[in-house]
């Protein structure tokens, strides 16, 4: 297993799908932090406002831009992984992999575990250079506490956890088709269609209402970002859910690769 | 079946309700180039993809290196170009090399490397730092040769591997197969170009419509090929009657009948034929001495069984 995701780590390290996608996870962060010293310096000149960090506008307030799976990497990683796994198929590479004796199983996790990996480290850059860029134009807006350290880690690992639910899922149904169009467009899909319930749920006022709201997939993830306040029972439901369901995906994506036959 | 190194036992792949593979029994045994002759459709890279575990039977199984299906994917042990040479298009020689070396478990150096793209007919320093999708088709095929090789495996399959290969090529690949099954590497490739197969394969196989037609070795296909005489009689009773004769004489035990047809294998002596038929008082209406070439042989098998 441990070969496959070397190998897997350097057919994507090779591709310049990855160093595109690389390119704006780095880039993203600093066009965004310039789109706002723009918009900043347009609102005092025009309006006489004095800005948009006398609007409170912090590197706090501004971390809701980040780990938001329907825009920005959100969209980006799932197609990119898509088409990464979609490329081994089209290839033929994923012929070698069976040829030369690895199992399904192996070549799924590995599958897997490298897009987890790859996705996870690209949105941590992505959002610790936003992070970085705007707290060093805004600063944080309020100072680190212990209880402002637990919400940050609590943020960000739910913001991780969603973007590896987010790469199990462009796992299975890539593998589980196996032909990059319509596997990049039901990625998509399936992504957006997420963020959408969630949106509904929010405007609908149900706001952590109900705890148990936290267990549709992405969910916690809009609740923490939308609100000030998390606490830890709805963190670990919402860890619980994306847990429960990525694994129930990745058993329908693994039973469906298992069994077909490979192109 | 020590020896043995893949026996299917009635593998079989069924689409809805099309067989695509019926009822295979191969034999293919340690050192053997088996060659595997058919149409487009008739079943060959659908028996390759069987063997290989990217298709699963759907009836029957088969043994690779005497074990079982699912306990022989899983060894290290065999290798192959199935359909399409598979390499990445955006990464250069070496490094598809390389990934390969990755995909296998196994660790070989720059130079080991370089030194496979010699022996398929590539010269390194020209492009081992090429882009394949700069590569002719002719390079990709001797490509996925060098990248089969980098395991050392014991069985080779290979799907049409003489695909847009200009003449120099299919010489450089013939040698490297037949360099390979010297050092005990056993071949199972499937070609069209049958007069290829003739000049490396020990063994043939003929399919059509997904069944396994004949299965001889070579000696045997040139002994039927290169000469045979066909007998025609006026009546299907004649002729049968003149088989039945022909079959108590052990010289002529492969001769088989076809309707108002009889053939004789080998180069045997048409006066013998004719006093054994003498003798059996059995009219016989025409007599054809034919000798031809393997692919001459394989067209009238094919035409033979459709009729």
């Amino acid at each position: 297993m441990g070969k496959l995701i070397k190998a897997d780590l350097f057919r994507i390290l090779k591709s310049k799908l990855f160093l595109i996608v690389a390119i704006i996870s780095l880039a993203f962060p600093v066009f965004m932090t310039l789109m706002y010293l723009a918009l900043d310096k347009i609102l005092v000149a025009s309006a006489g406002l004095t800005g948009m960090s006398g609007l409170g506008m912090t590197g706090r307030a501004l971390l809701s831009e980040s780990f938001v799976m329907s825009s920005n990497m959100g969209l980006i990683l799932p197609i990119f992984i898509t088409l990464f796994i979609a490329m081994d198929v089209s290839n033929g590479t994923l012929r070698n992999k069976i040829i030369a004796g690895r199992s399904r199983k192996e070549i799924y996790f590995s599958h897997l575990i490298t897009a987890s990996i790859v996705s996870g480290a690209l949105i941590l850059v992505n959002v610790l250079l936003f992070m970085g860029c705007i707290c060093l134009v805004y600063g944080y807006g309020v100072p680190i506490n212990a209880e402002e350290f637990v919400r940050l880690v609590y943020f960000f690992v739910t913001g991780l956890v969603t973007f590896v639910f987010s790469a199990a899922v462009s796992t299975a149904i890539t593998l589980s088709i196996q032909t990059s169009a319509p596997a990049v467009i039901i990625s998509t899909i399936v992504g957006m269609g997420l963020s959408l319930i969630t949106s509904i749920l929010h405007t609908a006022d149900l706001t952590l209402t109900n705890k148990w709201f936290c267990l549709i997939p992405t969910y916690t993830n809009s609740t923490f970002l939308a609100s000030g306040t998390f606490d830890a029972g709805s963190f670990w439901l919402g860890i619980l859910s994306y847990a429960v369901v990525g694994m129930l995906i990745t058993l329908f994506g693994l039973t469906v690769f298992c069994k077909k036959d490979i192109k | 079946m020590e020896n043995l190194i893949l026996q299917t036992v009635d593998l079989s792949k069924k689409y809805k309700t099309v067989y695509a593979v019926k009822k295979v029994n191969m034999h293919i045994e340690r050192g053997d180039i088996y060659g595997f002759v058919g149409e487009n459709g008739a079943g060959k890279t659908t028996i390759i993809r069987l063997v290989t575990g990217l298709a699963a039977p759907t009836e029957g199984s088969f043994y690779l290196f005497g074990e079982e299906r699912n306990k022989a994917l899983k060894k290290h042990r065999m290798a192959g170009i199935v359909e399409n040479v598979s390499l990445n298009r955006s990464m250069t020689a070496l490094e598809n090399l390389r990934y390969q070396c990755y995909i296998c478990g196994i660790q070989k150096t720059d130079a080991e490397l370089e030194s496979l793209l010699c022996d398929v007919g590539l010269n390194p320093a020209e492009i081992a730092k090429r882009k394949i999708k700069n590569f002719s088709l002719g390079m990709r095929q001797r490509m996925g040769l060098a990248s089969v090789m980098i395991e050392d495996p014991e069985f080779i399959l290979l799907d049409e591997p003489m695909n847009g290969l200009d003449p120099q090529g299919f010489v450089e690949i013939r040698e490297a197969i037949l360099r390979l099954n010297k050092k005990g590497v056993t071949f199972l490739i499937s070609s069209h170009i049958l007069s290829e197969l003739d000049k490396i394969c020990n063994k043939i196989g003929f399919i059509s419509g997904g069944e396994l037609v004949e299965e001889l070795s070579m000696g045997e296909l040139h002994e039927k090929s290169r000469a045979r005489i066909i007998l025609t009689f006026a009546e299907e009773e004649e002729a049968k009657a003149a088989q039945e004769a022909l079959a108590s004489y052990p010289v002529f035990a492969g001769s088989e009948c076809a309707g108002k047809a009889i053939t004789v294998y080998g180069e045997r002596d048409v006066n013998e034929i004719l006093a054994i038929l003498v003798e059996k008082k059995v009219r016989i209406s025409s007599i054809n001495v034919k000798e031809e070439s393997v692919e001459e042989y394989y067209i009238e098998q094919l035409r033979r069984r459709h009729g």
